[in-house]
């Protein structure tokens, strides 16, 4: 009796200290943010006086934050699909690729790996104004260039591309494995009803990859919705708001400038929301229905 | 005849994006290294000249802790990653092996809202951790900053770990049991052994994800507890201008060990980067 007891209770009490420290760092900050959320809170000042929902009135009124939204949503909108697209391509090509294909794979670990700070700083250096390689390489062709991460225009870009060289190698590695682990057998039948190459791709393979294609797109656009080093290091939310993400704005009202720590509770709880909303599409589908 | 020597033209032609690509990838990451083997910072003109000019003054500035703090934010780097990956592994471990080996009531969602927590915004946590962790004496310490990075990598390591215990097939660990093992024996004596690669594989990903992390270094850690992603944006206020051989130096530093810890995981990155959803 007292041993079916134990068996029953081994799987929660090894699972405690996992949920516990998860309680601590994640969850009681997290309420304990939407609690202040709800007052008008400066930490300089040290004063707290409740104030309601007014922070989220402002938040809707507040033309930076929604700007911020603005842009966070078009890094989604334009940065995702296209490392999606290139991300596949590159897979379907070197997925009939024997020889030399674990150099490719090699070297497409590499921006995976550098730290998203770094690859700020990498690019930083890469934009800078006549002496960056960018400008040496376009200027040697008389290709006059803008100055990329000063310039209202080309800012945003500029860190579209960054994003792009870091995270299409992500999506390549996960398509061509999911490319790889395909059975050779619907190929095969399809070959012999003489099926062409895109109708393959589109009748076959596509459909085979949608779980795989999901699991890349939900963590890509996880890590899009909080992105915060690179445009800090690149072009630090400028040129004046235009490249403020949200968690970059958030971090600005939070903790450096201003202080107000009730008004960044109530903002990170709008962009926690948003997350919950995108999160809970994808993972029923992806996760549980494989169990 | 002619469908072989499309297939020539289509390898070429193949062989050529797969090149641009690489070129497109390599490019920042060389011009990172040859900026840091240059004295003075930016090189102004190029030519093969700068291979003469190259020296490893930068690198001597940077890790000199005369001149420069970098050499301790790699020691504290080093030792909040190696505290936080040990933890992690250990506590993700656990409860992976339950979710892998164990039939309970609740799995499913138990499992499913420990990785809802790694798809939240990290900042809605940084603004009300910097205010806890400053009434608890935790701010800018190396427990303070440990704490944070076993909880930001549990998920992972729950995840990742469940995976690898659910390669071993449920008939080892039973006949274990048959033979009169009680199951922490079986679990010491016939499931850790085989499933050790798999914690390493765990544990090295998790250090990777330590060291490279930036938005809590960045709010939570000052002049005692900086790590290497802190250290370098100090760089940059501490010389009151860019140094940018140096800033280069450190930054080559800082993914050097990186690059050669993601070569060893080859075999398993994809696995990694998926959480273990895609085994492959």
């Amino acid at each position: 009796m007292r041993e079916k007891i134990k068996s029953e209770l081994l799987p929660y009490l090894l699972n405690a200290p996992t949920i516990a420290m998860l309680l601590f760092v994640a969850i009681f900050p997290l309420l304990y943010c939407s609690y202040f959320s709800f007052f008008e809170y400066r930490l300089i000042t040290q004063s707290a006086n409740f104030i309601g929902f007014d922070n989220y009135i402002t938040a809707f009124q507040d033309p930076i934050f929604l700007s911020s939204l603005r842009v966070t949503a078009l890094f989604i909108v334009l940065a995702l699909p296209v490392e999606l697209g290139l991300g596949l391509i590159l897979a379907l090509i070197l997925n009939q690729k024997t020889k030399g294909a674990s150099i490719v794979r090699v070297v497409f670990m590499i921006p995976i790996m550098v730290a998203p700070l770094v690859a700020g700083y990498l690019w930083r250096f890469m934009y800078w104004p006549d002496v960056g390689i960018v400008d040496r390489v376009l200027n040697s062709f008389g290709i006059r260039t803008p100055e990329w991460v000063s310039n209202p225009q080309t800012a945003l870009p500029s860190l579209i591309v960054v994003d792009i060289w870091q995270w299409t190698p992500f999506m390549f590695l996960i398509l061509l494995a999911g490319l790889q682990a395909l059975s050779r057998d619907p190929y095969e039948a399809a070959l012999i009803d003489g099926a062409s190459r895109f109708q393959v791709f589109r009748h076959i393979t596509l459909p085979l990859m949608r779980t795989i294609i999901a699991v890349a797109i939900l963590f890509r656009l996880t890590d899009l919705i909080k992105l915060f080093d690179q445009p800090l290091i690149v072009t630090n939310g400028g040129p004046g708001f235009s490249t403020y993400t949200v968690s970059l704005y958030i971090y600005r009202v939070g903790l450096s400038e201003q202080f107000r720590v009730g008004y960044a509770a109530s903002l990170s709880w709008i962009l926690n929301i948003i997350t919950m909303v995108v999160v809970m599409m994808f993972i029923r589908g992806i996760f549980v229905s494989k169990k | 005849m002619n469908t072989r020597r499309l297939r020539t033209i289509e390898n070429a032609l193949s062989w050529i994006i797969l090149l641009i690509a690489m070129i497109f990838i390599l490019l920042p990451v060389v011009w990172l290294v040859i900026q840091s083997l240059v004295p003075r910072g930016f090189i102004l003109d190029i030519s093969l000249k700068i291979f003469e000019e190259m020296r490893l003054s930068n690198y001597a500035m940077v890790l000199d802790p005369s001149t420069s703090e970098f050499y301790r934010n790699v020691q504290n780097s080093v030792i909040i990653a190696a505290a936080s990956t040990a933890i992690t592994v250990l506590f993700g471990s656990l409860s992976g092996y339950a979710f892998a080996k164990l039939a309970f009531k609740g799995s499913n969602n138990l499992k499913i809202w420990i990785l809802s927590m790694r798809f939240f915004p990290p900042i809605s946590v940084v603004v009300p951790l910097y205010v806890l962790w400053g009434n608890l004496q935790l701010a800018d310490t190396i427990p303070g900053m440990v704490l944070i990075y076993v909880a930001l990598n549990l998920p992972f390591s729950v995840w990742l770990t469940s995976s690898f215990f659910q390669d071993l097939p449920v008939e080892i660990e039973e006949a274990a049991l048959v033979d009169g093992c009680s199951r922490l024996q079986a679990f010491r004596r016939v499931t850790l052994p085989l499933v050790t690669g798999g914690l390493a594989v765990t544990a090295l990903f998790t250090f990777i994800m330590c060291w490279n992390e930036f938005i809590f270094a960045l709010a939570l850690t000052g002049s005692r507890a900086a790590t290497v992603t802190r250290g370098l944006t100090g760089m940059i206020v501490m010389y009151g201008g860019i140094k940018w051989g140096e800033m280069s130096a450190a930054g080559v530093l800082l993914i050097l060990p990186i690059l050669a810890a993601a070569f060893l995981l080859q075999k398993h990155i994809v696995r990694g980067l998926t959480f273990g959803a895609v085994k492959a």
